[in-house]
């Protein structure tokens, strides 16, 4: 038995995204708050207490959601993406957390490996967390995912890709920042095949409202290793573009 | 006004044989399929069309096959260059697919914007095989080689004894005169150091070790200057090279060793002092000029007073222009049993490179390839153009020499600009790649496969100053490039990218055509200085050129193999030549082999990957499934040994900083 931490987790809501002066502030509304429970690789869901106010129906109502929530969280009753994102998102404010200030040095104590699928939204979580919270310049928030993370490709079968809409529907700014991800990616394939539409299009990370989390992954991790079929279809484009980073199995 | 949003979705690629197919420029009524996709279904009629010159437009309408839009079309009847977009009818309204990105890829707009190109070249235009396998080395004949007899000598003696000013240089170190020398204050090249025939016959066998199977000669015949582009007398050769039984000796004993002599034939003009003109009296003829209309030369040139006022090329007087369509001047240069074009072809050489080829009429073209042609149908006609020949428009008309009724080939500047500019810095290898790629999609196949493909000449400053100075030589004064010192640093520098030009230069389609001198390290500017007397500069690279020359002639791959250009990094281009199924692309047969030359021009070293199985790199559909079934698994550099991994078509290379390789995929 280790040491039990808490976090906040939050699901759905609006994202509300404000460009001041020292760059864009981002607030949200209408999120549903659960607390994450960890301890070791276990990691559990709890409805937080609900904050006293005036409207005691609106805070039980309040409170019902999230415990329906926490609930249908532990016994497994929702989809891979939304499990995936809970660990996810708990992994990443811990890590945050145990940082503290230093959290441009994450990379030295928080490093993981994915191995694609859904599992791969923690990169995003992390880059959204960098960003909205920590108030981290673009270049500096995916330098430091990259170096976070390495993917180990298991298996084709987690290729399926995973609607932009679902994806939005648990945390609004994870899409945005996968659109924007697959913009600098698209940006990167026009430079090597300028107008070549069928080439960057058939390499995108989104593709009709679909994200392909693998290759998300394969384009942010700072080391993919996969097998040479993985190489020569699936990663062929981002294999070409930046072979550093690529390791054959 | 673009319209961006069904963009990604509507394009059109002529390097994919989805849209263009067959790949390339067409022959005469050949059928074409050419289509767009539409991947978003926004599409509700289509139409293609077609136009051209002077009003030329044809409309074709198309049809939906399979995602695509699509329409089978009969070349026309005869070359021409043409252009083409797509009319679209969709729910928002109509728009027009048009060439965007180098002509490369379709965007969508509102108006009718720039085609894409379509060549459509003469049926049965064939170029000779031999030429088209060759590597080729350029010779300003006065500044190649002395020989050890008085030839040159008594040359310019008999010269001077007909009046001319000549100049002879005892030492053959000398600089080149470059400094005015008339009263006007005016340079006239009137220096020289006596190269001869013989001369160049003593470095036969040099040059056969770097590969050559064909020799071009700047001009040859007797001339006041020391470039004789100005001739005085077609038919006989000038007394300072030698005599024409030094010039048929030469001719016989570069054939016995597998070379080919070319001459440069210079029509649109005469030389002021010449049989012709006679402006001097230097000669006994009745020229134009000292004759008037008792001359049977008078009508070649266009006198506006006689004598002193006449048409004359680019304002020179020294250089008066002839009417190409003057029956007697038709017949004594092209026509005639012994005529010019004729009467060298006799006399050993083995096709004509046609100066200012601009300045001649096409059907006088025509007349040149017909005449050289019936002399013998293995010579070769190049012309001197600058630009892209399909394309090129000159006094007012779209010329069509490059569409297999009278050119067999250009000297090919663009390729050297483009080659220049990436080695120098001024691009990056996907302009490069697109540059080749176009001339691949663009020329006709016979003549792409025969383009010169050049680095140097007698009119540019040589690749070595270029590469190592990376100025443009015509910002500089004269008076500025004869005192401008290549200093030893960027001599280092011009020699590593001069390797990694020559590779690129020995590897894409076309013959490969070495500036005497380029070979040594020779540095120099413009005209005169990079027509220097041959010697060897502080970096030669002999033995680079003599192994990309041994390539060239072992492996039918880099003769006359399919080719892809690939850009796998700003500073990495690849080339891959291949031959499959014992044929090349003309039916002839051929070695079957696969080669890839890579060069990183960086000056740190590159990791890169290169995918062999892009779809629209150059290769033909056919090529690449053949490529494809080969199943390479194994890339040997044959300049160094260095080996490489292929797998499923990915060829992963670390290269070194400035480095080029040539590698064999098995």
């Amino acid at each position: 038995m280790g040491t039990e931490r808490k976090t906040t987790v939050y699901f759905g809501g609006e994202a509300h995204e404000l460009w001041r002066e020292d760059g864009l502030e981002v607030t949200y509304s209408g999120r549903t708050p659960v607390i994450a429970v960890t301890d070791g690789d276990s990691i559990r869901a709890e409805a937080p207490e609900p904050g006293r106010s005036g409207d005691v129906k609106a805070g039980y109502n309040e409170l019902a959601l999230w415990r329906e929530l926490a609930m249908r969280l532990n016994a497994g009753e929702i989809s891979p993406l939304s499990s995936a994102y809970f660990r996810a998102a708990a992994d990443v404010s811990l890590a945050l957390e145990a940082a503290g200030d230093n959290w441009r040095s994450l990379p030295s104590g928080y490093s993981r490996e994915v191995h694609g699928g859904v599992e791969c939204i923690v990169l995003i979580e992390l880059l959204r967390t960098l960003l909205d919270e920590k108030r981290a310049a673009w270049e500096e928030a995916v330098n430091i995912v990259s170096a976070c993370f390495t993917l180990r490709i298991e298996s084709l079968a987690q290729l399926a890709p995973v609607p932009l809409a679902a994806v939005r529907a648990l945390q609004m700014r994870d899409a945005t920042l996968i659109e924007a991800v697959n913009d600098k990616l698209c940006s990167r394939l026009w430079d090597a095949w300028p107008g070549d539409w069928l080439r960057i299009g058939g390499s995108a990370i989104v593709r009709d409202g679909e994200a392909d989390f693998n290759l998300l992954a394969a384009y942010m991790c700072s080391r993919v290793y996969c097998t040479k079929e993985e190489l020569a279809f699936p990663l062929r484009a981002l294999y070409t573009l930046d072979p550093v980073r690529f390791i054959e199995l | 006004m673009i319209v961006s949003e069904l963009t990604p979705h509507i394009m059109h690629d002529p390097a994919r044989e989805r849209f263009h197919f067959p790949l390339g420029a067409v022959p005469a009524l050949a059928p074409l399929r050419l289509a767009f996709s539409d991947g978003r279904a926004a599409v509700r009629s289509a139409e293609l069309v077609v136009s051209g010159d002077e009003g030329y437009e044809e409309r074709y309408e198309m049809a939906p096959e399979g995602g695509d839009w699509a329409v089978t079309i009969s070349a026309p009847e005869h070359g021409i260059a043409l252009w083409y977009s797509f009319h679209l009818t969709l729910e928002e309204g109509e728009l027009w697919l048009c060439a965007a990105y180098g002509g490369r890829f379709g965007q969508l707009m509102s108006t009718r914007g720039d085609g894409f190109r379509l060549t459509v070249y003469e049926r049965g235009f064939t170029t000779p095989e031999w030429f088209r396998r060759s590597v080729m080395y350029q010779i300003f004949p006065d500044r190649f080689s002395r020989d050890s007899s008085d030839t040159a000598r008594h040359g310019v003696e008999k010269h001077i004894a007909m009046g001319r000013v000549v100049k002879y240089h005892e030492g053959w170190d000398e600089p080149v005169d470059w400094q005015p020398n008339s009263a006007e204050g005016f340079y006239f090249p009137l220096d020289f150091f006596g190269g001869t025939f013989r001369g160049i016959e003593e470095h036969l066998d040099y040059i056969k070790s770097l590969g050559v199977g064909v020799i071009y000669l700047n001009p040859i015949v007797e001339a006041r200057s020391n470039h004789r582009y100005d001739a005085a007398d077609y038919l006989q050769p000038d007394p300072i090279l030698g005599s024409l039984e030094d010039f048929e000796h030469l001719c016989s004993e570069a054939r016995a060793k597998g070379i080919r002599i070319m001459l440069d034939g210079v029509f649109s003009h005469t030389g002021a002092d010449s049989v012709y003109f006679n402006r001097d009296n230097h000669y006994r003829s009745d020229g134009a000029y000292n004759a008037g209309k008792k001359s049977p030369y008078y009508s070649w040139y266009d006198f506006r007073k006689w004598p002193g006022e006449y048409r004359c090329w680019w304002n020179f007087p020294d250089l008066p222009e002839v009417n190409e369509h003057d029956p007697g001047w038709e017949k004594l240069i092209i026509t005639g049993e012994d005529s010019v074009v004729k009467t060298w072809l006799r006399r050993g050489a083995s096709g004509w490179r046609l100066d200012v080829a601009d300045e001649l009429p096409d059907d006088t073209l025509s007349l040149i390839r017909g005449a050289v042609k019936s002399e013998n149908p293995e010579a070769v006609v190049l012309g001197e153009v600058w630009e892209d020949a399909i394309i090129k428009y000159s006094y007012g008309s779209r010329r069509r020499y490059a569409l297999g009724s009278a050119l067999d080939t250009v000297m090919n500047y663009p390729f050297r600009s483009a080659v220049l500019d990436f080695f120098c810095f001024r691009s990056d290898s996907w302009a490069l790649q697109g540059a080749l790629l176009t001339q691949r999609l663009y020329y006709p196949a016979p003549m792409y496969y025969a383009l010169m493909n050049l680095l140097s000449s007698h009119d540019v400053e040589r690749a070595r100053t270029a590469l190592a100075t990376r100025l443009d030589a015509r910002s500089l004064s004269r008076e500025q490039q004869a005192r401008f010192y290549v200093s030893d640093s960027q001599d280092a520098r011009g020699a590593a990218m001069q390797k990694l030009a020559a590779v690129v230069q020995f590897t894409v389609p076309g013959v490969p055509c070495v500036y005497y001198g380029d070979e040594t390290g020779m540095n120099g500017m413009l005209d005169p200085f990079n027509r220097a007397t041959f010697s060897t500069g502080a970096r030669p690279l002999v033995g680079w050129y003599q192994k990309l020359g041994q390539l060239h002639s072992e492996y039918d791959a880099l003769k006359c193999g399919g080719v892809a250009v690939f850009s796998p990094h700003a500073d990495v281009l690849a080339i891959l030549r291949c031959v499959t199924g014992g044929r090349d692309c003309f039916g002839s047969k051929a070695e079957n082999g696969v080669l890839l030359a890579v060069v990183n021009r960086a000056s740190e070293p590159r990791e890169v990957v290169c995918d062999l199985w892009l779809d629209n790199a150059g290769l033909t559909g056919e090529e690449l499934g053949a490529l494809q079934a080969l199943h390479l698994t194994e890339a040997v550099c044959l300049l160094d040994g260095d080996r490489a991994q292929v797998e499923d078509g990915l060829v992963k290379l670390n290269l070194a900083p400035e480095s080029a390789h040539i590698y064999l995929l098995t």
